[in-house]
Formats: structure tokens, C-alpha cells, sequence
């Protein structure tokens, strides 16, 4: 069994990097910046977050006025924003994403797991630049280079892991609910003001703390602040502990995919 | 012989309640199928192994379950009832071009529909150069986006794709009219190749296709098996069902005819206003074997029957017919007007009259043909039309012989003098 899948994933292998290509270059095909956006686009999300949050809302964190303190909330915004959109675009595009691959899905046997496999890897991807771009304005306003850094690259592993487990659940709900579409809508909304994006993990009061850790981002964005804008290393307990709940989840929800993909094609 | 597919009682329904949530549990906890909920049968009880190195052909009318069954047997869909087993690698014509992202390129779209069959290629591998070699696609067209490309070039280039990826079974599903003539011609060459070899299983409306194709032909109606058996056999069997009215009006509708006789009911019939003429029947009966037919082939000695019944009184009528090939072209007809011009026939209200025309069958193209009858009263110049039915009638000439044009030849000799140089 186990030698199976193992050949079985080795076989297809290369259809899903094909198909993280495919993804990947398709945000850009006919674009006249064409993969550049993938730069300017956290740069200007970056950008006008600072403003709005540091000029009109007047939000202070750190020491006040002084540039330091603006490119700090700056820093500890773009975390949360980063891991916040990790996840929303995961949702969003998870819900259409067999829904619209219906006409090969119906004609073709072939493995459809590499579809949300790709998803995530895409979505993963997408993260890279703003997080090069945090590391960078971390280097040069906050501590300079720290080791502490490698984190990030640990943090993506359960990031994947989560990310794939809901892109599992929630393609393959779509297409017997048509409506999870629109729950997921409200959902990522719902989801973007639970998450501390906008405010530190400290101001959540002592009574929903727990409720508070259930959420998969809440981990991510902790450790991304402690590592780009900390001085301590992140929780490394708190990171396997993440990884471990994650695996199980993955799991989980492998099973249920893997139980209603048989009625993929019946139902589309 | 080896078993390339193996199925046995496959069978295949859909819910027709069309609420996905009851699947959605039903597969989510593995519950029993609720037996009472209306259900579409598609498929029931097909048994039947296709051998190594057969070309096998299915036939059918429009929804039989063609292409259920070969979803099935590719995967894609999964089956109700049965097990199947399959020995080698498929690949299927069912979804030319399906897998194609408009926005990426010739070369890019190659390479990833190999990779959904499991094929790794490079833009330097041999296999990518067949694929490219027989798609006859143009190079400057590989490197531009398929959504440039026009629908024959896209066809042609993912039927390169299918046949060139090392199947052992090749699933043909009404695709070998993809391109030109040249294509075409290069698909049946290959086809006709790769049977040494493979295993082919076609699906085709064409009767003459899969006459000329296939040794083993299984006819599908009504989502079982009707006949398995050799090309003619079955293919007569067939084409007698589409054609013959009485029999397709009993298992389709399950309508009673209350009508004097069989009267052809799907068939596109124009009627004068004073509704003088009813068409009763329209059969091509084969004058040596005594039986009715709707397969014919060169010099075959056939006898149309034109049955008709009078409602009011007629005088001079004139009954004839046209044959059109699938283009809705004249091919040739006859009528009754000369040989009654001296004695011309009238009739009165419940009278029938039976019309034969016998004539020899031309040699013609293969292929399906159609048959118009029409009624009419006065002269061959100056007449009034009681009754035209379009399409009374199809047949389709079976007969595997080569021709060009729409006429073939009755040769009669056919010499190469040579002059040898002094």
C-alpha cells in the first residue's frame, strides 16, 4: 500500500509541478509587467496600508512619532497581512477551483489531488516577496540580520500543511454546496477581524484565549512579528505544536476529499 | 487472446431528484444507495471483453450510453454496478482539447496534457517531435497561445497528443472527422497501424467508419447490450432499429400506434391543406434476399415501396422520390409520371396505393443517404404537390469500395500502353 502511493506520487510528480507552473504563470500571461506585479503588488499594498493605518486612523505602536516607529507598524501590519492573505486567497480560489477545472475533471482520470496541492504551492509562492520585502525592512530599520530569520522558512511547512487541508475540504464541498462560495466570502471577512492582522495576539482577552488559538493564523502571524520585529526567537514549541495539529487536520480532511472525490465527476 | 478490457455487469444510474447533498452523504459516511429514489439507468448489465490487438466498434442511437460506458472505462466515472479490469494504458479521444488552457502556448499545453497521462516530455524528445510532425502544425505556432489557434488546429494537435502518447488502448469517441482531408486520411493510416498492436475501441455514428475499421462491433441501445458480433451482422441489426419506425416507436415511447399502419412519425412530412394523402410506409426491401434493408451497396437490386393512403379523390397522381446524400444533394430519383402518362391513376377516399420502384443501386460513396417521397397530381410540369416527406427514409451504402467524386465508375477496362523509347 504504502510503496503504491509512494509510486503513484512519483508519477505524478511532475504533472503537478507542470501545473504549479501553469498556476503560477497564468496571474501573469498577457500582462504587460507581466511577473513584476509580484513585486509591486506587496509594495503598494505595503504602501497604502501604512498610510491609512499610521496617517488617517493615527494608529500608534512602538515609540511614537519618530520614522522608526511608522515603519515598525508598517513591519507588523505586513506580517499579519501576509499570513491573513495566505489564507483568504486559499479559501477564496479553493472553493472555484475544481468547479472550474469541471471539463477535465468529467473526461479525465487522472489524480485531481494535485490540483489543491498546487493551490497551496501557489499560494505559498505568493508569499515569498512579501516576506523577502519584510526581511529587508527588518535588516535595514529594526535589528539587522538575525539568524532568528531561518524561522520563516520552518513556518512554511505547517503553513502548507493547514493551507492544504482547508483547500481540501472546502474544493471538495463546493461542488456538491454550491452555496460554501458564499459562506466563504463572508467567511474570509469574518476571518480577517478574528485574526490579530490589525492589532497584537496581547490585546485578546484573558477568557477567549483559547478559542483565539484555534484559529490557524494566529500561530503564523505570532511567530512572523516575533521573527522580523522581536528580539526573542519565536516559540519553537508553540511552531511544532502548530505542525503536529496541522498534520492531523491534513489527515483528516485527506480522508474526506478522498471519500467524495468518487462523486467528483457525478456531480459536476 | 488476451483480455485488454474485461467488464462485467457494469452498470451505471444517475439521480434524478438532482440534489447533490444526498450524494454528498451518501458518499461522506458510505451509505447504501437509496434504492426508491428515482433514478436514470444508463447502463445496465454490460458484459463484454475487448481483446488485445481489436479493433472493436460501438454503435448506438444519440444517448444510448456510448459514452457513459467509455467514461467508465477510463476512469473519469465511476461506476454503479460491476467490476471492470483494464490491461494497459488508455488514452481517449473523449476530451480532444479539453485540457487546453487558452492562455499558454502550443508547445506549453503539449506538455502538460502528456503529464496528465503520465508523461514526461521535453521539448527535444522524440515523442515531442511526432506529436509535433503529425499535428503538421506550423512551428511559428507552437510558441503562440492556443486561443489563436483555430478549432481544426487545436483538434489536430491534441488528437497528436493522444495517439502519440504510448497507449496501449486507444478510445476514439466520434473524433476522426477532427481536420481536413489530408489529416484524416494520416488518423485512419495510423489507426489502421496501430491496430497491429493496440487495442482500438471507436465510437462513431458512421456506420461505414466502423464497417471498414473495426472486426468486432457492439451495439449499445437503451443502455444495454443488444448484439456483439461481426460488423455487418450487427451494423445491419442496427441501422434496421434506426431506421425501421414500428420498432423504435415501441421501445422508446412505448406509445400505441393508432394509426392505419406504421406511419412514420419522426419524420419531417409537408401536407397539402386538403389533406388528401397520408404516407403509410416507406421501406427499400432487398430483391434477392426478400427482406426489408437499410444497408445497400453497388448493384444491389433493391425495390422501394411507397405505401399511401387517399382521402379525398385524386386524379393523376403522381408518386416519386429523391435520393439526397448527407449534404442534402440530389442524387437521383424517379417517379411514376411516364410510365402512367397514357392510363393516369385516380383514386378515391380509402383507397391505398402501393408504389414500387425498382432500380438497380448505383455505385456511390459510402456513407448515409437519404430518402424523400413525395406525392403529387397532374404532369411532370404543371402539377399540384399532395405530400413531400423529407427524410422518409435512410440508408447508408455500406459497400467498401473506392471512389471519387459522387458517382462511381462502371469501368470497363483500364490499360497503361507503354512506348518504349527508341
Amino acid at each position: 500500500m504504502a510503496s503504491k502511493i509512494y509510486k503513484n506520487t512519483l508519477r505524478w510528480f511532475p504533472l503537478l509541478l507542470l501545473i504549479v507552473k501553469r498556476d503560477f504563470f497564468k496571474q501573469f500571461k498577457g500582462s504587460y509587467i507581466g511577473l513584476g506585479w509580484m513585486i509591486i503588488v506587496p509594495i503598494l499594498y505595503l504602501i497604502i496600508y501604512t498610510f491609512v493605518f499610521t496617517e488617517i486612523f493615527n494608529v500608534r505602536w512602538g515609540n511614537a512619532e519618530d520614522v522608526n516607529g511608522k515603519i515598525n507598524f508598517a513591519l507588523f501590519l505586513f506580517c499579519g497581512l501576509t499570513i491573513f492573505n495566505f489564507y483568504s486567497t486559499i479559501i477564496s480560489s479553493g472553493c472555484n477551483q475544481l468547479i472550474s477545472q469541471r471539463s477535465t475533471i468529467i473526461k479525465i482520470a487522472f489524480p485531481v489531488i494535485v490540483l489543491p496541492i498546487g493551490l497551496t504551492l501557489n499560494s505559498l509562492i505568493a508569499t515569498i516577496v512579501p516576506i523577502i520585502l519584510i526581511a529587508l525592512l527588518s535588516i535595514i530599520y529594526v535589528d539587522g540580520f538575525s539568524f532568528n530569520f531561518i524561522y520563516a522558512l520552518l513556518l512554511s511547512f505547517p503553513m502548507f500543511l493547514s493551507g492544504l487541508s482547508i483547500v481540501l475540504i472546502v474544493s471538495a464541498t463546493s461542488i456538491f454546496f454550491r452555496d460554501t462560495i458564499q459562506i466563504a466570502r463572508v467567511f474570509v471577512t469574518f476571518l480577517m477581524f478574528i485574526s490579530p492582522v490589525f492589532y497584537p495576539s496581547t490585546s485578546i482577552p484573558e477568557k477567549y484565549i483559547s478559542l483565539f488559538y484555534i484559529n490557524p493564523l494566529v500561530i503564523p502571524i505570532k511567530s512572523l512579528r516575533s521573527i522580523f520585529l522581536g528580539t526573542e526567537p519565536p516559540s519553537v514549541n508553540s511552531i511544532i505544536i502548530y505542525c503536529f495539529i496541522s498534520l492531523i487536520f491534513l489527515l483528516l480532511s485527506l480522508i474526506y476529499f478522498l471519500r467524495l472525490k468518487r462523486g467528483f465527476a457525478d456531480s459536476l | 487472446m488476451s483480455v485488454a478490457i474485461s467488464l462485467s455487469k457494469i452498470g451505471k444510474s444517475f439521480s434524478l431528484s438532482n440534489n447533490p447533498s444526498r450524494n454528498y452523504f451518501q458518499l461522506l459516511f458510505n451509505l447504501k444507495k437509496n434504492k426508491n429514489s428515482e433514478k436514470f439507468i444508463a447502463l445496465n448489465d454490460i458484459t463484454f471483453n475487448i481483446f488485445k490487438g481489436e479493433a472493436l466498434g460501438i454503435v448506438g442511437s444519440n444517448g444510448s450510453g456510448k459514452s457513459t460506458l467509455l467514461k467508465i472505462i477510463c476512469g473519469a466515472l465511476e461506476q454503479s454496478e460491476g467490476v471492470y479490469q483494464v490491461d494497459g494504458k488508455i488514452a481517449s479521444l473523449l476530451e480532444l482539447g479539453s485540457v487546453f488552457n487558452p492562455e499558454f502556448t502550443g508547445t506549453e499545453n503539449v506538455r502538460l496534457a502528456a503529464a496528465i497521462y503520465g508523461l514526461k516530455i521535453q521539448t527535444n524528445d522524440p515523442t515531442y517531435n511526432k506529436i509535433i510532425d503529425f499535428s503538421g502544425l506550423d512551428p511559428y505556432y507552437l510558441s503562440m497561445p492556443v486561443k489563436t489557434y483555430s478549432s481544426g488546429m487545436m483538434l489536430r494537435l491534441a488528437f497528436s497528443i493522444i495517439i502519440n502518447i504510448k497507449a496501449d488502448i486507444i478510445i476514439v469517441d466520434e473524433a476522426l472527422a477532427v481536420g481536413d482531408a489530408y489529416f484524416n486520411q494520416k488518423c485512419i493510416d495510423f489507426f489502421k497501424d496501430f491496430k497491429k498492436q493496440g487495442t482500438l475501441v471507436l465510437v462513431s455514428h458512421s456506420v461505414g467508419t466502423i464497417q471498414s475499421m473495426c472486426s468486432r462491433v457492439v451495439w449499445i441501445e437503451g443502455g444495454s447490450i443488444q448484439k456483439i458480433g461481426s460488423p455487418k451482422e450487427v451494423i445491419e441489426q442496427y441501422t434496421n432499429y434506426l431506421f425501421s419506425v414500428k420498432e423504435r416507436i415501441k421501445k422508446q415511447r412505448g406509445v400505441k400506434n393508432n394509426r392505419p399502419n406504421n406511419i412514420v412519425e419522426n419524420i419531417d412530412i409537408w401536407k397539402s391543406e386538403d389533406n388528401s394523402v397520408e404516407l403509410v410506409d416507406v421501406s427499400l426491401i432487398d430483391k434477392v434476399e426478400k427482406i426489408k434493408t437499410s444497408l445497400v451497396s453497388s448493384k444491389m437490386k433493391v425495390s422501394l415501396k411507397v405505401e399511401l393512403l387517399i382521402k379525398s379523390k385524386l386524379n393523376e397522381i403522381i408518386v416519386g422520390f429523391y435520393l439526397k446524400d448527407k449534404n442534402g444533394l440530389n442524387i437521383f430519383g424517379d417517379n411514376t409520371f411516364v410510365k402512367y402518362l397514357r392510363e393516369p391513376i385516380s383514386a378515391f377516399a380509402g383507397d391505398r396505393l402501393i408504389c414500387n420502384f425498382e432500380f438497380i443501386f448505383p455505385r456511390m460513396p459510402l456513407g448515409d443517404y437519404i430518402i424523400s417521397v413525395a406525392c403529387a397530381t397532374g404532369s411532370q410540369l404543371d402539377h399540384e404537390i399532395k405530400l413531400w416527406a423529407h427524410n422518409a427514409l435512410s440508408i447508408s451504402n455500406i459497400e467498401n469500395h473506392f471512389s471519387v467524386g459522387l458517382v462511381g465508375l462502371d469501368s470497363l477496362d483500364c490499360t497503361i500502353q507503354k512506348v518504349l523509347k527508341k
